[in-house]
């Protein structure tokens, strides 16, 4: 109740476009509201004190013109937000793409020095420490990179036939170190005779990584993360399950918008871009499938996809989608 | 005897990092910094692969992959696409003119390349 009457604030509105009051179009929609009430009743009046047609014509002419001016006014305003968003997106990515050269120099370089066998402790200690950052570095920037896209509707994917099964158990041995270091332990259900699914694998690992990520990341000391596999005609269903800090009734609206984080995760973890969950829905649903959550105050979280699952067609027709 | 690389990037530290790579998994590393020189040496040098970068001075990836396709004595020999361009019409473009793969790079840790490369020459 209380964000419907925020809505209704024009002013904290036009505020948050960061736009002057005469190109709000909250407040340009206000005032054409009210032309059009005073119009009305104008017009209503005028038709009582004069009885030839061509004034009431000529209001009404007058009214239109008036209309038409802050219609055309209200246009321009939303071009002008359009153009703004598309700009910051384009920033975004020449900025991404700029950065991403000497960031891949860094990282392939540390990769060379890490193979030596002959470095000391402190020096490979150091070292890890720089791949560790220069990856989050890399991952954000590849994040910013794809949510431009995204928004830019240039996703590209490109799905084949894959077996979710491996690709979970892949990122659950990628994640065992980061579990165990947070007491988190791992349980893997999978139903019999699971049919591959059919979706860009790069971008679904990508999607699952950060599910499992977060379920860790949110859950309780000693706790088990569960993540079953099973079958859903036409689907084929992936789970996530969490006990930890729930989401907040005020937060679960928000969950998939991007930049989000969830109540008090910025003081608590500081290396999440809030990015995550929304690359997760968009990729999912761009490959045909859906993505969804649920979160009880007990602090049991549920994370869950639905993925086409291969069949003889989609199987041969592997084509690249384009968003 | 072990089988040549080419890698035509101009990043010096990339090369440094990939030549090093390689060289440790048992490859011969021939280098070319610029578009005309990676594209002479392929044809005199005619390596097992080629990595090449798609932003590079003189002559850019694709009029390379477009020469080379033309060029019989070169049209053989596998490319993989190896640049931090990711648009579906970089990809498409680069694809169409006879890239074997296309990988970004800061997709791919040198490792995940080196996989790319041993299952595009078939080892």
């Amino acid at each position: 109740m209380s964000s419907m009457f925020r809505d209704l604030n024009v002013i904290e509105q036009c505020n948050k476009l960061k736009v002057s009051i005469w190109e709000c179009p909250h407040f340009l929609f206000v005032v054409m509201g009210v032309i059009i009430i005073v119009s009305m009743l104008g017009t209503n009046i005028i038709a009582n004190y004069y009885t030839e047609p061509e004034v009431a014509v000529l209001v009404v002419m007058s009214v239109t013109g008036i209309l038409f001016v802050i219609s055309h006014v209200v246009i321009k305003s939303f071009e002008r937000m359009a153009e703004a968003a598309h700009a910051r997106s384009e920033f975004i990515s020449i900025i991404s793409h700029q950065l991403r050269n000497p960031l891949s120099s860094i990282r392939w370089q540390l990769e060379v020095l890490l193979r030596e066998q002959t470095l000391d402790e402190r020096t490979r200690s150091y070292l890890d420490g720089i791949n560790e950052y220069s990856g989050r570095l890399a991952k954000l920037v590849n994040d910013l990179l794809t949510v431009s896209r995204i928004e830019n509707e240039r996703l590209m994917l490109t799905p084949t036939p894959f077996s979710l099964v491996e690709l979970t158990q892949k990122i659950i041995t990628d994640n065992t170190i980061f579990a165990s270091a947070s007491n988190i332990s791992f349980n893997l259900q999978i139903q019999s005779n699971l049919p591959p699914a059919f979706a860009d694998e790069s971008y679904i690992r990508w999607a699952l990584e950060n599910l499992i990520n977060n379920a860790i990341r949110y859950s309780t000391p000693r706790t088990t993360v569960t993540i079953s596999i099973a079958k859903q005609p036409p689907f084929v269903m992936w789970r996530v399950i969490n006990h930890g800090t729930p989401i907040s009734s005020d937060d679960r609206r928000y969950i998939f918008k991007k930049f989000f984080r969830a109540s008090g995760s910025a003081r608590r973890h500081t290396d999440g871009s809030g990015l995550g969950l929304f690359i997760a829905k968009s990729v999912v649903e761009e490959s045909g499938g859906t993505i969804g959550f649920s979160s009880d105050t007990a602090g049991k979280t549920e994370f869950w996809i639905l993925l086409p699952r291969a069949t003889g067609k989609n199987n041969k027709s592997s084509a690249v989608i384009k968003k | 005897m072990s089988k040549k690389i080419l890698f035509i990037e101009d990043e010096s530290a990339l090369q440094r990092a990939m030549g090093d790579m390689l060289k440790s998994h048992g490859y011969e590393v021939i280098q070319a910094l610029n578009g005309e020189i990676g594209e002479h040496l392929a044809e005199s040098e005619q390596p097992a692969l080629i990595l090449l970068d798609l932003v590079i001075p003189q002559k850019d990836g694709y009029e390379i992959l477009s020469e080379l396709q033309k060029n019989p004595a070169t049209k053989a020999i596998p490319i993989i696409v190896l640049t931090n361009l990711e648009g579906t019409e970089e990809i498409e473009k680069a694809l169409s003119l006879g890239a074997r793969t296309y990988l970004v790079k800061a997709r791919y840790t040198l490792e995940e390349v080196i996989t790319k490369v041993k299952s595009a020459i078939g080892e």
